[in-house]
């Protein structure tokens, strides 16, 4: 994934017409090149090649947008812990980079997925086993509140991170 | 010129009560292919006059509103001018030359400028992010949102 396989002319006359790094968050969140790389590789993909856009200046406009539009495609993944390492990437030479992490993270819900191995042994008293075709359920965390749990189990203190 | 300055910095600005107003100017030289978007939305903005200013990231829209054209803004900046510099909302049929224009969106003052005529066929001198100026109406512009019109006053200072 590099950003010539991408047409940024829109997200371009973003960058180039933004007067605050709402504006460019919010014209970036509606483009569909934004959108579609979200759908499309996974946020851990996004955020390597992040780290590596980053590490040279911008020469082109084109250059000076995709480090933004990296940044807001893994915000729309969802993924909380991996805006929050691209978030502390160094940044020095984007102008908004900071502000538009700071501003992502701010409205994004902390979320952290946590593999759970569960078996018969260990379901809370009267809760029934129904013998699923896997014994392992990812959960997630929302908010500061376990959610996404299946109803059908119950978890108890042997987690798997 | 002076050369040993830094690619982004802070000047010292203050409102009328003497409160530092956050800004940064950005003394890169335009990238490659700004100058070229520019031509494009000269050419989808016909009816605006296009000022040869620019691209440049030195200051914005808010900078050119309330700056002298030094630094850029954002939007709590603005906001604390605003209150700060003694503005008065006024009406649109009350608008006048020398009065600003403010858009917002949400929380957000996405884009201002000067108005250069008033009412009834408003035009207004904005810069269009890093790119150049215009004087264009107040409505032909790249900008969308919700629009306040404002007159600076000489109220006695606030002690």
């Amino acid at each position: 994934m590099n950003l010539q396989d991408f047409d940024l002319t829109g997200a371009s006359e973003s960058y180039l017409l933004a007067n605050t790094h709402l504006f460019l968050i919010s014209r970036l969140q509606d483009d569909p090149v934004v959108q579609n790389l979200s759908r499309n590789f996974s946020s851990g993909e996004i955020r390597g090649v992040l780290r590596t856009s980053i590490q040279k200046g911008p020469d082109s406009l084109e250059e000076a947008v995709w480090p933004y539009i990296l940044l807001v495609a893994i915000f729309l993944s969802g993924n909380f812990s991996d805006l929050q390492e691209a978030a502390g990437l160094p940044s020095a030479k984007l102008k908004w980079y900071g502000l538009v992490a700071a501003t992502l993270l701010a409205s994004a819900p902390p979320t952290n997925r946590m593999v759970v191995e569960i078996s018969p042994g260990n379901l809370s008293e009267g809760v029934e086993w129904l013998n699923p075709p896997t014994n392992v359920v990812t959960v997630a965390e929302a908010g500061g509140q376990w959610s996404n749990l299946p109803t059908s189990v119950a978890v108890t203190s042997e987690t798997k991170p | 010129m002076v050369s040993n300055l830094e690619l982004f910095s802070q000047l010292d600005l203050h409102s009328r009560c003497e409160e530092q107003i956050a800004n940064e100017t950005d003394r890169n030289l335009p990238y490659a292919g700004m100058i070229l978007q520019c031509e494009t939305l000269k050419r989808r903005y016909i009816n605006c006059l296009h000022r040869p200013v620019g691209p440049t990231g030195k200051y914005n829209c808010h900078g050119l509103t309330f700056a002298s054209r030094r630094t850029a803004m954002e939007g709590p900046a603005v906001e604390k001018l605003l209150s700060e510099d003694d503005y008065t909302e006024v009406t649109i049929d009350m608008v006048l030359p020398g009065d600003i224009v403010i858009y917002r969106s949400g929380p957000d003052v996405r884009h201002s400028g000067i108005v250069v005529r008033g009412f009834p066929e408003l035009l207004i001198l904005s810069k269009w992010g890093t790119a150049h100026e215009a004087i264009h109406g107040v409505d032909d512009c790249p900008y969308q949102g919700y629009k306040t019109f404002y007159r600076i006053t000489d109220e006695p200072p606030r002690l």
